[in-house]
């Protein structure tokens, strides 16, 4: 008879107590480690939170955030590098965590397992979230996920859209990954 | 050993790193390769890559289709994770 494995929930995984020095996302019931990124994931992640909270000052109503852990259903909590939440997700006075997927997810990618990139990007597209950006700071190109089937590369010599989040944003692919 | 990348590449991802997989898209798509689909087991998920940067997805039992090197090709994706 095979082991049995028994689902962590939301609920359970955030009632846990923060281990020291290890970050943790829950991926389909089970415990994952996020890892540390190295500079160019650290640097790329302080480009796009500069591009995007200087745009969204210009831009409202939606709003940046960093580090944010969604809990997309029962058995996933995500916390994607950066998220732009549309208004009204965040109740006055709420606690507890975010119910659902951001309506952008941006992953920077570094030391993570395809397949696990790959399940993320369809947990949140299927969980509310309209774009997911996965962020390649060695290869330097973002490749924009949405509810379609067909995703889209941009390379360091494009500029960097994504109408159906931000509508009128453009920025050159090349500045988010200045300094790498 | 060929000098050239195939024209269609197919990588089953297992435990692959997720960057890893990128560059090997782009280094096939950059050095001939008219297409490349990436099959993830675990979601029954096929991603066909294109040279212009875009890419695919299929899923369940739509028929999965390559027309720019297997014109005439179709098959439901859903028959490529059969036994998974």
């Amino acid at each position: 008879m095979g082991a049995t494995t028994t689902l962590v929930t939301v609920p359970e995984f955030l009632a846990m107590p923060e281990p020291e020095g290890e970050r943790l996302e829950l991926i389909g019931g089970e415990i994952v480690s996020m890892g540390f990124g190295r500079i160019p994931h650290e640097v790329v992640k302080k480009n796009l939170n500069k591009i995007l909270v200087l745009w969204l000052a210009q831009n409202p109503p939606a709003e940046l955030f960093a580090e944010t852990m969604y809990g997309v259903n029962d058995h996933n909590a995500l916390m994607p590098d950066l998220s732009v939440l549309f208004p009204g997700r965040i109740g006055a006075g709420s606690t507890g965590w975010i119910q659902g997927a951001p309506e952008l997810a941006i992953e920077v990618v570094s030391s993570e397992p395809a397949a696990r990139l790959e399940k993320k990007v369809g947990l949140y597209l299927a969980h509310g979230g309209k774009s997911v950006w996965a962020v390649y700071p060695e290869q330097r190109v973002v490749r924009v996920y949405d509810r379609s089937r067909v995703s889209k590369m941009f390379g360091d010599s494009e500029p960097l859209t994504d109408p159906a989040v931000l509508p009128g944003f453009s920025v050159p692919t090349s500045a988010i990954f200045e300094g790498v | 050993m060929f000098q050239r990348p195939p024209e269609l590449a197919i990588e089953v991802v297992s435990s692959e790193k997720a960057a890893h997989l990128e560059t090997k898209i782009e280094l096939y798509l950059a050095h001939g390769a008219k297409s490349v689909w990436v099959a993830y087991p675990q979601r029954r998920v096929v991603r066909v890559f294109d040279p212009v940067g875009g890419a695919k997805r299929f899923e369940h039992d739509e028929p999965l289709v390559d027309p720019n090197v297997l014109p005439g090709f179709a098959v439901p994706t859903s028959a490529i994770f059969e036994g998974v």
